[in-house]
């Protein structure tokens, strides 16, 4: 077959983001008339400035917006499961992270989340080294350092190298393109950086304990600092097909103020060597 | 099988139709235009940059001469402002850094090795031969990027077909790459380099100015990213100077020295353009997510490697 053939890939991809492209200009006319739809509403920073943390010192960038940039991490359990736990084999016990206690699903989607849960470990996207998604990659236990402009807010993570841009320019989201990591664009509430993510396929969850919402996801990060070194995440979520309302998922997020870096750890690489397929070049590799 | 079920299934075969497709409509059109004012059909050459764009002028890598674009853009303090959504002129790079015909499926290339001024990679004898193997069917497979790791990518990830979106603070450049991997690159003349202990796919980066160029040198490679598809080597000795040199509002020439005493008799350099694009966005490249060619390239590897035992 021709395409067994295929090594030299990466040409095919440019080709298949032209073809694309050519669909977002088509889409173009839908955004401008939805943007003139939500320009009736009223500006939500007079009230948002009132929630300014009570007196704490926090650092700003230039232009007076909190500054949010540096390295971070969680210190919760939410990677096993968002929901309070009590241990298993490799899933240490939690306290969970969902307003409420529980997830509110509907009742399909509970029996499917404890199907995912039976077989989390075949079926977890993450274990199979796919991008995680939003809310979940802000809570996997690794660091991820924070970036920020006037106009755009960028996330690098340690695991497998993975990213978010986050769009504070008044942009609006591409339309009709589903994505691994959502399409996020922010915007300035007060002190608060909201996030609307959009465009996700329904192939990420949530946690690895099979948590889970289809590709009609909308979440929406606050993000602001309670002090100089905490940062206040709070994600909502919205999923008709999934859950019976809108709810919740709060925490911590800490800096990491022992190292000015982060390292990496490429997934699909280590993976691979360990289980000895990947071709090891004595001469060329770093000889440990 | 039909041909629908063909197409369904392996979504690489099907982008490759998209692009057979494409281009005999853009070779019909090109052919239309030139009959209709009577001028010559266009010059073909796969690693030429659009038209119109800066740089598209032939020669080695130059974007000097390209139409003016304004002045360079600069931040507060007077530093080049690099900021913004690229596309990089790769000119067939990822297939070759030496000037090459298209092989197969793979496109050819104009070349852009500027020093040594033949523009040939000065290879040992036993990199010649690797590189030879690295170019059988069989050894596809190895090159990292085919299982979508690909943080392989210094000097690589700025030949790439595929866009990136550089973010700069005071403080560091951080390049997203759409193919899912970013670089940190921070700008301090005082930082020192990780212990020799301590490897990583992309290296160890610190930059500092030199007037408009930022100069960024890397070390502590793990020596198992690949140059490209063609399977160019690099080793763990790897010693990679970059320097970034806006020469207009659009343009950045990108150069990169490469210092490697194990595979290379003497250090070489290439040049490339990145021209940015306003309204350019980021998109996904889910790789791995969706890598149906790694069973292909196995099959062909294991096919290969029965051969060899023959």
């Amino acid at each position: 077959m021709a395409c067994a053939l295929a090594k030299h890939r990466l040409p095919f991809v440019s080709i298949q983001r032209h073809l694309l492209m050519s669909k977002r200009l088509g889409a173009a006319a839908a955004v401008l008339l939805a943007a003139f739809a939500i320009a009736g509403l009223p500006p939500l920073t007079e009230r948002a400035t009132a929630q300014t943390a009570a007196g704490k010192q926090i650092p700003r960038m230039p232009d007076g917006k909190p500054n949010l940039q540096g390295i971070w991490q969680t210190r919760n359990r939410a990677a096993y499961n968002i929901e309070d736990h009590h241990a298993k084999l490799n899933m240490p016990a939690g306290k969970g992270v969902v307003e409420g206690g529980a997830i509110p699903y509907q009742e399909w989607a509970l029996k499917k989340r404890e199907e995912n849960f039976v077989n989390r470990y075949k079926d977890d996207p993450f274990s199979k080294c796919y991008m995680p998604g939003v809310p979940r990659i802000m809570y996997i236990e690794f660091p991820f350092q924070v970036f920020q402009s006037s106009t755009h807010v960028a996330m690098t993570f340690e695991w497998t190298n993975v990213h978010r841009l986050i769009y504070t320019n008044g942009s609006k989201p591409v339309q009709g393109i589903e994505f691994w990591m959502g399409d996020s664009r922010g915007r300035w509430e007060g002190d608060t950086l909201v996030v609307q993510v959009t465009n996700h396929n329904d192939k990420t969850w949530f946690d690895m304990s099979g948590n889970f919402h289809s590709e009609a996801l909308k979440v929406t990060e606050r993000y602001s600092l309670a002090d100089a070194d905490t940062m206040r995440y709070e994600a909502t979520i919205e999923d008709p097909k999934v859950f019976t309302r809108a709810w919740k998922m709060s925490m911590p997020i800490y800096r990491v103020k022992d190292t000015d870096r982060i390292f990496e750890y490429q997934c699909v690489a280590e993976g691979e060597e360990a289980s000895g397929v990947f071709h090891r070049e004595p001469k060329t590799w770093y000889p440990k | 099988m039909s041909w629908t079920e063909f197409r369904m299934q392996n979504s690489e075969c099907r982008a490759f139709v998209k692009l057979a497709l494409g281009i005999a409509v853009a070779g019909v059109l090109a052919i239309g235009n030139a009959y209709a004012q009577g001028a010559p059909p266009p010059p073909q050459g796969r690693g030429a940059g659009p038209a119109g764009e800066a740089g598209a002028a032939p020669g080695r890598g130059r974007g000097r001469g390209g139409p003016e674009a304004g002045p360079i853009r600069r931040l507060p303090d007077g530093k080049p402002d690099l900021s913004g959504f690229y596309n990089s002129n790769g000119r067939g790079a990822n297939y070759g850094l030496e000037a090459h015909p298209n092989l197969g499926l793979m496109p050819g290339g104009q070349g852009i090795v500027v020093d040594p001024p033949d523009g040939k990679l000065p290879m040992q004898e036993w990199a010649k031969a690797e590189l030879k193997s690295r170019q059988t069917p069989a050894r596809g497979y190895d090159d990292p990027t085919a299982h979508c790791i690909m943080a392989a990518g210094v000097p690589r990830g700025f030949y790439v077909p595929s866009p990136f979106f550089i973010m700069q603070t005071p403080t560091d450049v951080v390049v997203l790459f759409e193919r899912m991997a970013w670089r940190r690159i921070p700008i301090d003349a005082n930082r020192k380099h990780l212990p020799d202990t301590v490897r990583l796919w992309q290296g160890d980066s610190v930059a500092h100015w030199e007037g408009d160029t930022l100069v960024v040198d890397n070390t502590n490679f793990n020596g198992k990213a690949w140059l490209n598809e063609a399977g160019e080597i690099t080793s763990h000795a790897l010693h990679v100077v970059e320097r970034f040199t806006p020469v207009n509002a659009n343009t950045i020439m990108y150069r990169a020295t490469l210092t490697d005493p194990i595979v290379y008799t003497r250090p070489f350099t290439i040049e490339v353009q990145l021209t940015r694009d306003d309204n350019g966005e980021m998109l996904e490249v889910a790789c791995h997510e969706d890598n149906q060619d790694l069973a292909h390239m196995k099959d062909l590897k294991d096919a290969g490697t029965g051969l060899e035992k023959k």
